[in-house]
């Protein structure tokens, strides 16, 4: 009986966390390098979907159709960033609006182009089984997968040198572009890892939901909930620490009261969190870190500074 | 009627222009006997028209003038129509139970909003975070009300539906009279409420609490320290902005006798967005004209091409962002009015023309002394003798663990002048946004006036009297310099006080002649001058200057330092921060030194100078 309910709700947690964190993962690494809110993300990931599908029919492997649609999203995310979003650095709101029209734009011109719906990837049919309950294995995959992703996220971010350029940019893009970092090139370079990773959620979620034009939309209203709680102030730690909050918060109440309540549980933690963290959960925690290495570097000055 | 006038016309003494008293005129004429010639499907259509009318002017309202941007108003319009709906199935369709449910719709959205707007707002958070959460309650909302088909999501005796919504509502009843589609009443309250609407809110705007409102999207932080409480303004704003976009769900309802998710829905969340970037968010009249172009527009494509009618809303509202950010109709409004208000600018420029040029600040200073001591004397409400007027005692504060300040004591008495100086880093401007309470202290007790402040948000010590110069100028560039001395704060809640003080203020820095003159066009030195008035205007009886002659030549810091002299000789107490030691020696105050957080030493100016280890700081020797 207990296993029967711990594993359900594990299993639930792993899906919920996977879900919110591959639906924004993409989108608060181009809040924190380019400080803007790409509101076509779910357009970005409905694509990496539909490509997903399409080059499934056409006979590719179902791996590298996963492949595709990454490389394809993050042409597409190069594009936009920059023939518009490049032109609303100073702008803020204005990015929004205008990725809000281009939103619009793919959604629709998706609909009249390829009509309402397209056919979904079958389920990968992996089971198994804990206590009375079978599980799909393909959810569990997507928890794995998430987690991978964030490893490589951390590998880029603090392993290789492109990466520690970015991380400069982020924290201060001025005195990035004085020592000589293509500050231009790497807010491209985010957005097209952004994009890559809206189309891969698209890919891995094609086998899973119906595909048409707007289910952009049942990832968007989830990945800013989850980028407003995270922050952008540090990718990895907003990403994680956001979908984890997110999920044990959303899994009881979606188990016992349904997805509607679930999701505003989700709304109603949201609003509660930036009243108290207003940066969000990333910048709580830069908070909590340079408090805590001050107070050992003032610990340090004064031993040092104590008669001997 | 005068009064009217001035609050129609813009701001900045702009006059009602021809164009718009014209169009206005013709407009309304059209409306009016436009039902003589039209059929009832016309009519009804035109009445669909304007229902988002009060949605987008609150919008603009909210975005346009105080800077923040919502996705939410569509959720407001939906929440108002299904509780009206709900409302009036359950308690009949006559004259009460109509009039009353839109008073319960328009209430519930209110609340909803307060509530929400409560959390947004008073976190202070980014810019981004409003937008990104609105939109989350729309597709939370959508979501919601898409699920609830079947007979267990019903209120009382109405049953909300699902995707078929909820069908047969009754309109407003008034006194027997229906207000439903194809009426004529309906027709002219729509139509003429609009309109009315739109000039009201612009009454609005062009009042001194609209100018608060505008000050606070252009420079959210120096509006909050001229005494206002930005948080309960930017709450109450979005208040009236979602009962507006109430008022559009109702009209609405009264109107199709339905509503259904979709009207809550990502695409009609878009309409009110689109309508105010191409009418231009900035201006009322133009969201109204673009909200009804653009809404038969959409109407006409809806009916002869579907799908495209939402593609091309994508295209336009890209394409407006890229190539005219301030809106189709504002920017050929603007055209239009320039054509007809160059000639009136000639005139004026002759007027300034005649005018001695006060440009030269240093021939303008003289004879400024004694309006100086007229304005301290109206500073300083309580004066006499040399009691401490703030009493700080144990400040600490420290940010992410960083010890800006630590245990830091400070006395100052009215009438005093007091110098803080200090390396860099040493705190000062730390010590001075504890006073002033942009940051909370971590530690210890901060008496001004016999009164406990350290616990109070800034505005209220700004109302308290304690007022702040930045230390980096920071002044509304758009606004006029009497523009700029309305928006202060005051405790008798006038704003900005009389037309004498104000012109005291000014001339007392030269810059009388220039009231009417944008603030950008200052030189440096005048900018500075102008945020020193900026922060008299809230009449302080404690002024924190941050740096005061940063960047000014020595003939214009000569000129400060008299000024600031003249200042305390009226009783107002200054705190001045300043690397630039002759100006210390200029005005001549009691110096306290701060090093590494800590108050290293205090006395007088020759004191400090002669004492080695302030010297040592000072010079960085080890």
């Amino acid at each position: 009986m207990i296993i029967d309910l711990v594993g359900n709700l594990l299993y639930q947690f792993a899906d919920n966390m996977a879900f919110l964190l591959l639906s924004s993962l993409g989108l608060i690494i181009i809040l924190g390098v380019l400080n803007i809110i790409n509101l076509a993300h779910g357009e970005l990931i409905m694509i990496g979907a539909y490509v997903a599908s399409m080059s499934y029919y056409a006979g590719v492997p179902l791996w590298l159709c996963f492949v595709l649609s990454v490389v394809t999203v993050s042409l597409v995310g190069v594009f936009l960033e920059r023939a518009v979003i490049s032109r609303f650095y100073e702008n803020r709101i204005g990015a929004m609006v205008a990725t809000w029209g281009i939103s619009l734009i793919i959604s629709q011109g998706t609909l009249i182009l390829l009509g309402p719906s397209m056919r979904p990837i079958p389920l990968p049919p992996w089971k198994f089984s804990i206590g009375a309950y079978s599980y799909s294995g393909y959810r569990v995959l997507l928890f794995v997968v998430a987690l991978m992703l964030v490893f490589v996220l951390w590998v880029f971010l603090y392993r290789i040198r492109v990466g520690v350029f970015t991380r400069a940019t982020m924290q201060d893009e001025e005195m990035a572009k004085g020592i000589g970092i293509n500050t231009v090139g790497i807010g491209t370079l985010a957005f097209a890892i952004g994009a890559g990773f809206a189309g891969l959620t698209g890919a891995l979620y094609a086998p899973t939901m119906s595909l048409v034009p707007l289910m952009g939309t049942v990832f968007t209203a989830m990945a800013f909930i989850t980028v407003v709680v995270g922050g952008g102030t540090n990718p990895i730690v907003g990403a994680l620490g956001s979908s984890a909050l997110l999920a044990a918060v959303a899994t009881p109440l979606t188990n016992w009261f349904g997805t509607f309540i679930g999701r505003v549980g989700l709304l109603i933690a949201a609003l509660l969190i930036i009243r108290v963290m207003p940066n969000g959960i990333s910048g709580f925690v830069r908070e909590l870190h340079a408090r805590r290495r001050a107070v050992e570097s003032r610990e340090g000055l004064e031993a040092a500074r104590a008669p001997r | 009627m005068s009064v009217v006038r001035r609050l129609l016309a813009g701001r900045r003494g702009a006059r009602i222009s021809g164009p718009f008293v014209l169009g206005l005129g013709t407009a309304l004429v059209l409306v009016l006997i436009y039902p003589l010639v039209a059929s009832r499907f016309a009519m009804t259509n035109v009445v669909f028209f304007f229902l988002f009318v009060p949605m987008t002017l609150g919008l603009s309202l909210l975005w346009g003038h105080c800077g923040t941007l919502s996705f939410g108003q569509v959720a407001f319009f939906g929440i108002a129509g299904y509780v009206y709906a709900i409302f009036t199935i359950n308690f009949g369709d006559s004259t009460v139970p109509t009039m009353l449910g839109a008073l319960a719709a328009l209430g519930v959205t209110a609340i909803v909003a307060a509530v929400f707007g409560f959390f947004v707002f008073y976190g202070q958070v980014s810019a981004w975070i409003a937008p990104v959460l609105t939109l989350a309650l729309t597709l939370i909302l959508e979501l919601f009300l898409g699920q609830t088909a079947g007979y267990e999501w019903r209120v009382g005796r109405a049953l909300l539906g699902g995707f078929n919504g909820i069908n047969n509502i009754a309109p407003l009843q008034v006194d027997g009279i229906k207000l439903a589609s194809g009426t004529l009443s309906l027709y002219y309250v729509v139509v003429l409420g609009s309109v009315a609407l739109a000039l009201v809110i612009r009454a609005f705007v062009n009042s001194r609490w609209g100018a608060v409102i505008v000050a606070i999207r252009e420079d959210t932080e120096r509006t909050r320290m001229l005494g206002h409480d930005v948080n309960l303004i930017q709450v109450v704003v979005f208040v009236v902005a979602a009962v507006l976009a109430g008022l559009s769900g109702l009209i609405y309802v009264w109107w199709g006798n339905f509503i259904d998710p979709s009207s809550v829905g990502m695409i009609n969340a878009t309409l009110p967005v689109i309508y105010t970037v191409v009418g231009g968010k900035e201006s009322l009249v133009a969201t109204m004209l673009s909200t009804a172009t653009l809404a038969f527009l959409g109407d006409f494509l809806a009916a002869h091409g579907g799908w495209y009618a939402v593609l091309l809303n994508g295209i336009l509202l890209l394409a407006v962002m890229l190539f005219c950010p301030r809106g189709i109709f504002l920017t050929i409004g603007e055209r239009l009015t320039n054509a007809f208000a160059r000639e009136i600018q000639i005139r004026d420029q002759r007027v300034t023309a005649e005018t001695p040029s006060t440009r030269s600040s240093v021939a303008a200073f003289d004879g400024s002394a004694a309006s100086a001591a007229e304005v301290a004397q109206v500073s300083a409400t309580a004066r006499g003798g040399s009691r401490a007027l703030l009493e700080a005692r144990g400040i600490s504060k420290s940010f992410g663990g960083i010890a800006a300040i630590s245990d830091v004591s400070l006395s100052v008495r009215e009438g005093e002048l007091r110098c803080l100086i200090g390396p860099n880093g040493a705190g000062k401007s730390t010590l001075f946004n504890v006073i002033t309470g942009r940051f909370l202290s971590d530690k210890g007790s901060i008496v001004f006036d016999g009164k406990e402040i350290s616990h109070l948000p800034a505005y209220r010590r700004v109302r308290e009297g304690i007022s702040m110069k930045f230390q980096t100028t920071r002044i509304y560039g758009g606004l006029t310099l009497a523009e700029h001395l309305e928006l202060a704060y005051r405790p008798d809640g006038e704003v900005g006080g009389g037309p004498q003080t104000r012109s005291w203020m000014l001339s007392m820095f030269g810059l009388a002649s220039h009231l009417n003159e944008r603030a950008a066009n200052l030189t440096h030195a005048q900018k500075q001058w102008l945020e020193i008035s900026l922060a008299l205007a809230t009449r302080p009886r404690l002024l924190l200057l941050d740096e005061p002659t940063a960047g000014m030549i020595p003939g214009e810091t000569r000129q400060t330092a008299e000024f600031i002299k003249e200042l305390t000789r009226g009783g107002l107490a200054v705190i001045v921060v300043e690397h630039d030691m002759e100006f210390i020696r200029q005005i001549a105050g009691q110096v306290t030194v701060l090093h590494q957080g800590r108050v290293f030493a205090e006395g007088p100016l020759s004191w400090i100078e002669d004492h080695e280890e302030v010297r040592r700081i000072y010079l960085g020797e080890r």
